[in-house]
């Protein structure tokens, strides 16, 4: 089991399932963030958080906080 | 017949550009998400019917999440527009097309515009637009709202679609064993519960209530059998689909998109990486970016202040003082004007206008420069390399973006507020932003700095920006411990792709800035100068004052100064200036402009016999963190909605500037004798 948050700029998996709560959630999926889909990491924030992902053929950002709670399946 | 069409589409996929090319306007356009806050209207040209075109702040999903959001989703739900504009970035097409999906269930006519296809264009990939509409039900058009091309095409695909009667079914983006249990629910609701939201479209009332979305449950008023019935519904979708019913709605949505345009684009070339890809790579670096960011803005303050100043000031300045007002004297007093007519024009108008507009090369500058910044679009980006700092102070990185736009006019950053999610957040940025230097306040700096530290214009000014950093930060965390608690929001922000900032979209931005500047040197700073000048003219028995200090206008800022002591400047005119300030932040220039001609000297002459170094920097923190101007105060009431919370801001602003500068005066003039 791995998460997001473990993988290192310019890895990629796809996300299994979405364990985030409330808001974040819907906001998450809204954007893209749904079960089966690719998502690559870009690159990490000058002080380690947030991260910059790639997914859908845009980017964007999360916490890690929220990038620990999507797990991912290779 | 008159239409109403509104402008729907994600954030930052181009609907202000398209709204302003479709009507004429020229309405705020950015690089990042969540520029347009407002819905804003104008009338569609080019067209012989009766359109009215109405802008929204862009939206990710009818899901409403903050106001901004709300406000779109609520126009489209509640005020029904004849047809939506449904605008796509194309370059971003599989993400866009998700709230297409969602507008699909409002049962309204619909016409896409895939913008951005100068873009897309160029990385290679090309869509069917008539396999789009087989796909999705709605005709659709390819466009370049910058690039003005597609206009016409898209202005005579609305008239045509404005004049068909029935509306075409979308089609069915949920499987049909989803479908069934939709259509089951509906007839349950429509049975059961005939008056709950009757006036909403069919499936989007069916969605959102087994969504649970907040604003549905809100008017359902906690029905519980209703609550039951959902729940249940909730179970079946769940065991149909093996996920949960949000990640399973969503899903549907985003596989119909994905087979949908796998169909109807071809990628006919794989692109390079862009030059654009590399330049990110150098701003976001771990190590360069922040130290990047700092040095664009002293670049900016350097540039604009020192490098400009120096070439513009002298020469502005000789125009007014030994041209126009030689001139006006000369001219006045050849045709035999009253000498109080020539003061009252030369020390009253335009020593107070000129006094302001001696600045406008270097505004003009700073503008140029903040709208490169929002063009770009750095300003995302800023705000994911600030996040983490940020979050420490109670705020989120995206609390930076108001920020930055309030470096040029504070009432603006505090409307862009808007665009945080959470209450608190938002109160809190809004209350913080106005401690943000504004543009109007900028030639106090250069004047002061002028006059007691000609060496150091640039640091001073940056040494300013840094003390408001300093503030907006320590306030962020006492204030988001103390009166604005809570928790906080998280944070998820789109990054725009990095654009070459538009020549034309600068220019107009610049100039409706620069226009708002001298048309107040027209207005208020003309009238209060008038006023002015009068005040200390005249004595209070309204006799012309022989000496200045006998006026109006001494004997009421003697009143007040004695507040003033403690911070190193109690003497009147500095009082006054600070209470014209109020209306707006460059009148404090003029007001000492025109008093020191009232009193015969030059302004820098008497600046430098009303202030010394210390109580100069003291009085220039003062203006920088008390309270901002009319405008901006009567913004930050609206924002923060509560008299409560906005008594407390104005006390806090006051207060803390207060403070700031009483220890800098006391600390500065011990040590600097
Ligand atoms: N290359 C290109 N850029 C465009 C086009 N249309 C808009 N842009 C740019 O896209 C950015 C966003 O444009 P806006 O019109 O502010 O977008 P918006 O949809 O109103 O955004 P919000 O108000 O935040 O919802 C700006 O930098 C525009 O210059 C286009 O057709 N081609
Ligand atoms: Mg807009």
């Amino acid at each position: 089991m791995f998460t997001l948050k473990d993988l290192r700029p310019g890895q990629k998996a796809c996300v299994g399932s979405i364990a985030v709560e409330g808001l974040m959630r819907r906001k998450l999926m809204d954007m893209g963030v749904t079960p089966g889909v690719e998502i690559q990491v870009n690159k990490t924030a000058p002080f380690g958080d947030p991260i910059e992902v790639r997914l859908r053929g845009y980017s964007l950002s999360l916490r890690k906080k929220d990038a620990e709670n999507i797990l991912m399946v290779q | 017949m008159k239409y109403k069409i509104a402008l729907a589409g994600n954030p930052n996929s181009g609907k202000t550009t398209l709204f302003n090319c479709l009507t004429g306007s020229n309405l705020y356009v950015g690089n990042w998400p969540g520029v347009t806050v407002e819905k804003k209207e104008g009338n569609l040209r080019d067209t012989n019917k009766d359109i009215t075109l109405v802008d929204l702040p862009g939206i990710y999903s009818l899901a409403p999440y903050s106001m901004d959001e709300i406000v779109s989703r609520n126009f489209l739900l509640e005020e029904r527009p004849d047809l939506i504009i449904n605008i796509i970035d194309a370059s971003n097409i599989e993400r866009n097309l998700y709230l297409s999906t969602q507008l699909m269930e409002l049962n309204c006519p619909m016409v896409g515009a895939l913008n951005m296809m100068d873009v897309v264009k160029k990385t290679g990939v090309e869509i069917d637009v008539r396999e789009m509409e087989k796909i999705f039900g709605y005709p659709f058009i390819e466009i370049s709202a910058q690039k003005e091309t597609g206009i016409d095409e898209l202005i005579k695909l609305v008239e045509k679609t404005l004049e068909i009667k029935k509306l075409k079914e979308f089609p069915q983006i949920f499987p049909p064993e989803i479908m069934t249990l939709f259509n089951e629910f509906d007839e349950l609701l429509q049975n059961k519960y005939p008056e709950i939201l009757a006036g909403y479209p069919r499936l989007f009332r069916v969605i959102k209530l087994i969504e649970k979305d907040e604003e549905v449950l809100l008017k359902i008023h906690n029905n519980s059998d209703l609550l039951e019935d959902i729940a249940v519904v909730r179970k079946k979708i769940e065991v149909l689909s093996k996920h949960d019913v949000d990640s399973a709605i969503a899903d549907y949505r985003y596989r119909f998109i994905t087979a949908g345009i796998s169909q109807a684009t071809r990628k006919t070339k794989e692109n390079a990486i862009q030059f654009q890809e590399k330049l990110d790579k150098v701003l976001m670096n771990r190590y360069a970016a922040l130290p990047i960011f700092f040095l664009f803005m002293f670049v900016i303050y350097y540039v604009s202040i020192t490098l400009v100043g120096d070439i513009t000031i002298g020469g502005i300045e000789w125009f007014i003082n030994d041209v126009l007002m030689v001139g006006v004297a000369a001219v006045l007093g050849n045709l035999g004007a009253a000498d109080w007519i020539i003061a009252l024009i030369n020390d009253g108008v335009i020593a107070g206008v000129g006094a302001v507009l001696t600045f406008v090369p270097q505004l003009v500058v700073l503008f140029i420069f903040i709208s490169i910044l929002e063009d770009s679009g750095y300003m995302a980006r800023v705000a994911f390399i600030m996040d983490r700092i940020f979050r420490h102070f109670g705020l989120s990185g995206k609390s930076f973006i108001p920020m930055v736009v309030g470096l040029g006019c504070s009432v603006p950053g505090i409307m862009a507020t808007r665009t945080l999610e959470n209450e608190r957040e938002r109160k809190l940025t809004a209350v913080l932003t106005p401690f943000i230097s504004c543009g109007a306040k900028m030639p106090i700096y250069v004047l002061m700095a002028s006059v007691f530290f000609v060496q150091y214009q640039t640091l001073l000014v940056f040494s300013l920006y840094l003390v408001s950093l300093t503030v907006v930060f320590g306030s962020g965390f006492v204030l988001s411990k103390t009166w604005f608690k809570g928790a906080d929001s998280g944070y998820l922000l789109e990054i725009p792709p990095l654009r070459l900032p538009k020549l034309r979209n600068t220019a107009t931005q610049v100039w409706q800035r620069t226009k708002e500047f001298i048309v107040r040197a027209g207005t208020i700073i003309f009238a209060v100068s008038v006023v002015l000048w009068f005040l200390q003219s005249f004595t209070i028995g309204f006799q012309m004052a022989t000496a200045p200090d006998e006026s109006i206008l001494a004997t009421f800022g003697k009143v007040i100064a004695p507040v003033f002591v403690p911070l190193g400047f109690g003497n009147w005119v500095a009082s006054v200036a600070l209470l014209t300030g109020i209306a707006a932040k460059e009148m404090i220039i003029s007001t000492m402009s025109v008093l020191s001609s009232g009193q015969g000297g030059s302004l820098t002459q008497s600046i430098s016999q009303i202030f010394t170094p210390v109580s100069a920097y003291s009085f220039v923190i003062f203006v920088l963190l008390a309270s901002p101007c009319m405008a901006a105060v009567a913004t930050m009431k609206k924002e923060l909605g509560n008299w409560r919370d906005f008594l407390f801001a104005l006390a806090y602003q006051i207060g803390l500037a207060y403070a700031v500068s009483f220890v800098v005066y006391q600390v500065g003039s011990r040590i600097f004798v």
